[in-house]
């Protein structure tokens, strides 16, 4: 049972970092990332890591995030 | 049946980070392209300590059976320090392509070359 | 020339795979795997066979008095990688700051003709500075909460530091800080240092055996207090030096964190008129 939910998760993982990068608009990649991150962080809460789960919680889906859009304000919002 | 579609996960995001890597021009793509690594790296060290049928490993409340298995501690401990790093790095790198756009005025990596018949 | 990259790449890793394979099976993590309830009456290795993890697992409690045993691996049985992960985050931290130095000095900014902070858009809506100051102080306070229980249920340092840094950016998105931009990089930049220190600090309070030994994990109450293997409902005052360490590193990871979310901030206001535009 357990196995069915990470082969659910591991799809939803691949299809969200294929998707980062595929994007031109660079906010829209960015909104793709941060959600691999908060899957990614559900994932590590399945494999019995809650410590892992809050780290990556916190550091993945918020503040990277935060420090991407401050980056592309800074420079060019579309690719190329 | 053991729960190889992680092993399988990690070898797909290490491609997928390592093919937009080399292949994108963009800087801010790259950058991206190293946090997927990252991310991928640390989901392997994760799963290489898993048991099945098993709690994480804190004893508060935990439930009172007559026998109890508990996961690995030391992946979780050595992975802690890796996310952080790995944000550390993230605006190190950041920054960097942020004051090299205020210099050139471009993010792509063939106009940064210098070359001249790229325009 | 492309194809032939990417189908290199591609045998590469599918060597990658085949190596995988010969990995045990996710799930069956290698060792004596059982963490017998009647322990201190068996003795310490039942089968002679255990691997460190589960030498971690079985002595944890009774060595390091915490009942989080990551918590006590973290900063206790592998103290040392903590230092130099607190330093590498120092390290970066200075590296942000020194990157875009030029950028914020006061003087360089003045004399352009734009103002000491900044040009950032003022945000008229009641509605937005009210409710991300009140979040801001429930993010904040359940970033404490997790740092302070840290030996007891999931948390720690790291996790309440990156918490605490979020309700930080929550702050700056809502331009609620904008005209106090130097005074708050240099104050977060000398509690970041005072963290840091007190971590050093506290690693040298044991030297006469080891540099940071839990040595209020030996006296006998406090800090120090016995617990008994297996289950319990969790004490706050215990696990030695494991609270106090986790308290400097929380500081640290916090106030660094958030300086650099506020340095790219801050330089991303500040028009330069020198650049190629």
């Amino acid at each position: 049972m357990m196995y069915y939910f990470f082969l659910v998760i591991s799809i939803a993982l691949v299809i969200t970092a294929l998707l980062s990068i595929y994007f031109r608009d660079l906010l829209a990649a960015i909104v793709s990332y941060s959600v691999f991150s908060l899957v990614l962080t559900v994932l590590y809460f399945l494999l019995d890591a809650p410590d892992v789960a809050i780290a990556e919680a916190g550091i993945g889906a918020a503040l990277t995030t935060c420090i991407f859009v401050i980056a592309i304000r800074m420079t060019r919002r579309r690719e190329e | 049946m053991s729960a190889i579609v992680l092993y399988v996960t990690f070898i797909l995001l290490l491609t997928i980070g390592i093919i937009a890597l080399l292949f994108k021009r963009n800087l801010i793509k790259i950058v991206l392209a190293f946090n997927i690594l990252d991310s991928g790296i640390n989901l392997f060290f994760i799963s290489l300590g898993y048991r099945e049928n098993a709690m994480a490993p804190i004893f508060t409340l935990a439930p009172f059976d007559s026998v109890i298995t508990m996961v690995l501690p030391t992946p979780q401990a050595l992975i802690l320090t890796n996310i952080v790093i790995g944000f550390a790095t993230t605006a190190l790198m950041l920054g960097v392509a942020v004051l090299t756009y205020r210099n050139n005025n471009t993010l792509d990596t063939r106009k940064l070359r210098g070359v001249e018949e790229y325009d | 020339m492309r194809l032939f990259s990417v189908i290199a790449i591609v045998i590469i890793f599918g060597f990658l795979f085949v190596g995988i394979l010969h990995l045990h099976a996710v799930g069956e993590a290698l060792g004596n795997s059982e963490v017998l309830q009647g322990r201190p009456e068996h003795g310490i290795d039942i089968n002679g066979v255990s691997t460190m993890d589960d030498y971690f697992l079985r002595n944890g409690q009774i060595e390091t008095k915490s009942n989080n045993i990551v918590a006590s691996v973290v900063f206790d049985y592998r103290g040392f990688d903590t230092l130099g992960e607190a330093t590498v985050l120092f390290i970066v931290v200075s590296s942000i700051s020194m990157l875009f130095f030029t950028f914020l000095k006061s003087k360089s900014i003045v004399s352009a003709g734009v103002p000491p902070a900044g040009q950032f858009p003022k945000i008229e809506s009641r509605v937005i500075t009210f409710g991300s100051f009140i979040m801001y102080i429930m993010i904040l306070s359940f970033g404490v909460y997790l740092v302070v229980h840290g030996h007891i249920s999931p948390g720690g340092g790291f996790q309440g530091g990156s918490v605490m840094a979020s309700a930080t950016a929550l702050l700056l998105i809502s331009f609620l800080i904008t005209r106090h931009m130097q005074r708050t990089r240099k104050i977060f930049s000398f509690f970041e240092s005072l963290g840091l220190t007190i971590f050093i600090g506290l690693g040298f309070a044991g030297i006469t055996i080891s540099f940071l030994y839990n040595f209020l994990a030996h006296t006998s109450t406090g800090f120090g207090r016995i617990i008994a293997f297996g289950p319990n409902q969790g004490y706050l005052i215990s696990a030695g030096i494991l609270p106090l360490l986790s308290l400097a590193v929380g500081i640290e990871v916090f106030f660094g964190l958030s300086l650099i979310v506020v340095t790219l901030f801050h330089a991303s206001g500040v028009k330069d008129t020198n650049s190629v535009r």
